[in-house]
């Protein structure tokens, strides 16, 4: 809402400042291309890499300096934070790297990225930068046109670095013309005062522009070329680093829980280094004069003493929140729980019975059992139907209770898969194939027949699905006849449903279940329309069109595998003896 | 294939094959036994019980058991 009502009050402010002052627009031209350069060397190392940096990720993340180490290398070297932020939330979503290794690359990553400030700083202000643009401008198109995908991510690359030297070229000479008419310098506040102040404009131009390495960029041209001061400098950079989170904040929104746990750390390191620069703004910059001297760089050079600021506070940051890491684990953890948005996981798989083969089976029993629990709600909903007009009425009374339940239940199958099958279902393949490490080969082909009993399970949701379409459609129609005939597949999933649930809770022994699940097999072939005559009757007198013949043909196809896949399901969960079982296989 | 080969080699050696065989006819007239004895039982129900409803059903357990027997032979 707030995006919405701010978006045209931005684009007119950038028109109005684009046509009022020539200068204003030179920079923030180059800002433009400055942010356009850095979408290509994004997407040139996306290609340029063939996969190495992801690689790296999943190696080097073991232990938090060693992610942090990572983290600093990989983006001083890519030059994008927001690149390896994607990496690193899509590995975690992968459970390729754990979050406390994401965490420490993400620490490392604001290290990395202040190596912008550096290029920007010892050559962008320097030399005529916006002179190597050209050249690798040209070479960049040329490589973009190879067929090798490095060449054209290095292509994407000299592009981008030609658009960010170019966008730094304009904004520098917008910023020297425009102090031969306006200095902003005359702004200029003292104290704690002025610090607050440019922390804030800091941190509200890398909200509006997105990136704060524009942000950076446009500081250290703006001081190169006198506009502000050294002191409003770094409470600007100080503003940078806390803009950014917010940005990262917005983009976490509509992102899962590994993107929100990462931002929120993102945001707690910003915050923490952002106070301890300002509190000890000062200080630091007594430090960064100690160091200058140090490094060889000449005490009137604040673009090159912005940069190395900079980093020094980043590290100080990385140094006073890495130690703990852990506890920042636990916390985000508990505020973004997974399982908060209706999401099921399985219920009774606990990973330390994983190597005792017998428990282990038993848990994956029940929780092939709570998956079968699931999916027959979906399956009733599908039909129209609550498990209560299933489960709680005797056998003989389900064709009443269903001809007179004509109420659609509004339910998305596909949906409901996502909510309550689909994770239960992979935890079950993840666990069953952990524990079927140290199983021998009985206890394996029992591990088969779970996986086997879980497919055909979730294979009846899909089923159930097709059927659900037209029954919704035929359930409010005019026709009878064809009601009739979807109530009649209504019931007989039904049936099986019912007869299952007894066979589960009433019967003493293996010979009970398996005669049961025969008797419910031989109904079945009442749902063989085709053999049994049915739909040629009813086409023939005239009672329903070939067009609803076609769709009860397919139907009754699906209500019978559903049934079907069903018993086979009872057969291999509830009848322990394997003879009878197999006695029981066609 | 070099460890199922050496397995062969070692049931051949040991009669292991024909061991596995007495074992799974073992089972199998097990099964058997307790199936007479399921079917048995049935009949026995299906002379005690005095609703109709209930003898209804017995007989149509007794066949599914019957046709359950002539799948083992």
């Amino acid at each position: 809402m707030l995006k919405k009502s701010f978006y045209p009050l931005f684009l007119l402010s950038i028109a109005y400042l684009l046509f009022s002052s020539n200068d204003a627009k030179t920079i923030i031209a180059g800002i433009a291309i400055f942010l356009i350069g850095m979408v290509f060397m994004e997407d040139g190392f996306k290609l340029f890499s063939g996969g190495i940096l992801e690689k790296v990720l999943e190696k080097s993340t073991s232990s938090v300096p060693k992610a942090i180490t990572t983290g600093f290398i990989a983006t001083a070297i890519v030059q994008s934070s927001s690149l390896l932020t994607i990496i690193v939330i899509s590995f975690l979503s992968a459970e390729l790297i754990s979050l406390s290794g994401a965490i420490g690359v993400i620490f490392g990553s604001n290290i990395g990225t202040t190596t912008t400030a550096w290029i920007v700083s010892a050559f962008g202000v320097k030399i005529k930068i916006a002179h190597y643009a050209m050249p690798m401008l040209i070479f960049g198109v040329i490589f973009r046109f190879n067929d090798s995908k490095s060449f054209q991510g290095l292509g994407n690359i000299l592009v981008g670095l030609g658009f960010v030297f170019l966008g730094i070229g304009y904004m520098k000479e917008g910023f020297e013309a425009l102090k031969a008419g306006l200095d902003l310098a005359q702004f200029a506040i003292d104290g704690y005062l002025g610090v607050l102040v440019y922390i804030i404009i800091g941190a509200i131009a890398t909200i509006v522009i997105q990136s704060s390495s524009a942000t950076m960029a446009l500081i250290i041209t703006a001081l190169a070329t006198g506009q502000i001061e050294y002191v409003n400098a770094l409470a600007l950079a100080i503003g940078a680093n806390i803009g950014t989170t917010v940005t990262a904040i917005i983009g976490s929104l509509s992102s899962n829980a590994n993107g929100k746990r990462l931002a929120v750390a993102h945001f707690i390191f910003n915050i923490v280094t952002g106070a301890i620069a300002i509190i000890f703004l000062y200080q630091l910059a007594d430090i960064v004069d100690i160091f200058s001297v140090t490094l060889g760089i000449e005490n009137t050079d604040y673009a090159m003493k912005l940069a190395l600021f900079h980093t020094i506070f980043n590290i100080i940051g990385v140094l006073a929140v890495s130690p703990f890491t852990h506890k920042l684990v636990v916390f985000l953890k508990s505020l973004f729980n997974e399982q908060e948005k209706d999401i099921e996981r399985a219920k009774y798989l606990d990973e330390v019975v994983v190597s005792v083969p017998e428990a282990a089976l038993v848990a994956l029993k029940k929780e092939v059992g709570h998956l079968y629990d699931n999916t027959t709600e979906a399956l009733a909903h599908a039909l129209s139907l609550h498990r209560d007009d299933i489960f709680n009425i005797p056998e003989e009374k389900l064709s009443e209770v269903i001809n007179n339940s004509t109420q659609i239940v509004d339910i998305d199958t596909e949906d409901f898969y996502d909510k309550k099958v689909k994770y239960v279902y992979s935890d079950i393949i993840s666990y069953a194939t952990l524990s079927q490490e140290k199983m021998n080969v009985e206890q394996s082909d029992k591990i088969y027949a779970f996986k086997l009993a879980c497919r055909k399970v979730v294979e009846t949701i899909k089923d159930a699905n097709e059927l659900q379409k037209n029954i919704n459609i035929y359930l409010k129609g005019k026709n009878e006849d064809i009601k009739n005939e979807y109530n009649f597949l209504r019931i007989e999933i039904a049936k099986t449903l019912n007869g299952i649930y007894r066979l589960r809770h009433n019967c003493d022994d293996d010979f009970d279940i398996l005669t049961k699940i025969k008797l419910l097999e031989e109904n079945l072939t009442k749902l063989d329309m085709i053999e049994n005559g049915k739909i040629d009757q009813l086409i023939r007198t005239n009672k329903i069109e070939p067009r609803m013949a076609t769709s009860l043909i397919n139907d009754s196809a699906f209500a019978y595998s559903i049934s079907k896949k069903l018993l086979n399901v009872a057969t291999i969960l509830w009848i322990e003896d394997k003879q009878i079982q197999e006695l029981g296989e066609e | 294939m070099k460890i199922d080969k050496l397995f062969k080699i070692a049931e051949s050696f040991f009669n292991m094959g024909k061991k596995k065989q007495k074992k799974n006819c073992d089972k199998k007239q097990n099964i058997e036994l307790s199936l007479d004895k399921k079917i048995d039982s049935t009949k026995q129900k299906i002379k005690k019980t005095e609703s109709k409803k209930r003898k209804a059903e017995l007989k149509e357990n007794l066949k599914i058991l019957k046709k359950l027997k002539s799948k083992i032979k």
